[in-house]
């Protein structure tokens, strides 16, 4: 025999089973509301029903909140989420992501699918969006050739421009071929470039209604027509995949041919504003340039030339002062010293050293005496003094002994 | 330096309406010599002249696209009453 497992050992087998199976991992499921419980966490908690059996199920409250309507007893849902084991309890459940009424749940399903599709090849990118021409010389209309959809736009076109061309496509808008058709419209455009623009258009229906705006065929020709597209199908509230394929979308058809047709007055009277403000150009420029020139001839040179002479020629006045100057002071300095040098050199003079009272004795032939050796007695000597001479005879000799 | 804008009439509306508003702006600042600016100026009502011209070029008509006899999509005017 065997070993036996442990209960939770079982549980966590088939969890892991489940886990990894394609299908149970993403997954929708169809089926009617019962035993609904939110619970004050926000969590809801309640089984899905058809006529032979029921699903436990449970929806987190971070899911939960982004719901757009309120589930409840009886409700028949479309469901999306994944299969898991809830092992305390050993029981199997469906944890749900995302759920709709399944008013037309299989048609829903299959819009969002074409959607995620779609989306995913990048058909709904804003990059490839076309502009559309801000005056078009013929406008294309997509939609019934009866009803109030293509009267509206008629109005609307030319109440904003009344001369505007209009080709209307008459198409079915619902109902067995629907699509088709709205394709062959557009691929015809397409080929053909018989407008400038084109508005796909449909009034308000129920989701069955609205279908051929929501097939791979309408939004294929869309995203390939090189004409600009803008789509206006149903209330403002209803998006179908045309939507977001178009390269425009309006809430209806009027705001179609409203976004599409230009008001030719306002464009009239921009241009007349553009007109204005260039007519007024050349004036405002030569009166610039006439300020300039103002400007120039109001400036110092042209009011006072003489300016300019007088400043140079007292410059030049200023020079010579200095200069002046200059010669008288060096002049100065040289007077103080050759004056000073002269009386240096009248200090070392001899004869100033006889007017302060010595004298000089010298021998008859002029030798200086300058020492009692120097002479005899009787020798005759000259004693110079300041104002003259005397000639005498030595009489004594005192000292000289060696 | 000329550089006179060709004022085609193939030009679309949408670049003439943007030339437009180029030379006011390149005008409006003041800094093109007098004879360049004069330029600009004849281009400019060139253009605003172009534009009206594209506006009035209208005939009013709406028709119908539907499938002729052989198959083949035929336009066809119509008269819309409401």
């Amino acid at each position: 025999m065997a070993k036996a497992l442990t209960v939770s050992q079982v549980n966590s087998y088939i969890k892991a089973i489940i886990a990894g199976d394609m299908i149970l991992s993403d997954l929708w499921i169809q089926g009617e509301i019962s035993n609904f419980k939110l619970h004050y966490s926000g969590h809801a908690y309640f089984t899905l029903k058809d006529s032979s059996g029921i699903i436990k199920s449970v929806m987190f409250s971070k899911r939960f909140s982004l719901l757009h309507f309120k589930p409840e007893d009886g409700m028949k849902v479309i469901a999306r989420g994944n299969i898991s084991v809830f092992e305390r309890d050993g029981q199997y459940q469906f944890y749900v992501d995302s759920m709709q009424p399944d008013g037309a749940g299989a048609l829903y399903l299959a819009y969002e699918q074409l959607k995620k599709k779609l989306e995913a090849e990048g058909l709904f990118d804003n990059k490839i969006k076309k502009k559309l021409p801000l005056i078009p010389k013929t406008v294309g209309v997509i939609t019934s050739k009866t009803g109030s959809v293509i009267k509206d736009i008629i109005n609307v076109t030319y109440r904003r421009f009344p001369d505007m061309k209009l080709q209307i496509y008459p198409v079915a808008v619902q109902g067995e071929g629907a699509a088709q058709q709205i394709a062959d419209a557009l691929n015809f455009i397409n080929k053909s470039r018989s407008c400038d623009v084109v508005i796909l258009a449909r009034g308000g229906g129920s989701i069955e209604e609205l279908w051929a705006f929501n097939e791979e065929i309408t939004a294929r020709a869309i995203a390939s027509c090189q004409v600009p597209v803008v789509s206006a199908i149903g209330h403002e509230t209803d998006y179908v995949i045309s939507d977001f394929v178009a390269d425009l979308r309006a809430p209806t058809p009027s705001a179609a041919a409203e976004l599409v047709v230009p008001d030719k007055l306002g464009l009239k009277a921009y241009l007349k504003d553009l007109e204005v403000k260039i007519l007024a150009i050349p004036k405002t420029n030569i009166n610039l340039k006439r300020a300039e020139i103002d400007a120039l001839k109001a400036s110092h040179v042209f009011k006072r030339p003489f300016d300019r002479i007088v400043s140079e020629r007292q410059f030049i006045l200023n020079s010579c002062d200095k200069l002046v100057n200059l010669i008288r002071k060096n002049q100065e300095k040289g007077q103080t010293q050759l004056s000073l040098a002269c009386a240096k050199l009248q200090g070392l003079s001899p004869l100033a050293i006889l007017a302060r009272g010595y004298n000089v004795a010298q021998k008859v032939d002029g030798e200086v005496i300058s020492s009692v050796h120097d002479v005899d007695i009787g020798d005759k000597i000259k004693v110079i003094l300041k104002d003259g001479v005397i000639i005498s005879t030595v009489d004594t000799v005192i000292g000289g002994e060696t | 330096m000329k550089k006179s804008i060709e004022v085609e009439n193939n030009m679309t509306f949408e670049d003439a309406v943007k030339k437009i508003e180029d030379i006011i702006k390149e005008m409006e600042n003041g800094r093109l010599p007098l004879e360049q600016s004069l330029e600009r100026f004849e281009d400019g009502i060139k253009l605003v002249k172009l534009c009206n011209t594209k506006l009035d070029n209208y005939e009013k008509k709406i028709t119908l696209v539907i499938e002729g006899k052989d198959g083949k999509l035929i336009e066809k005017e119509v008269e819309f009453n409401d």
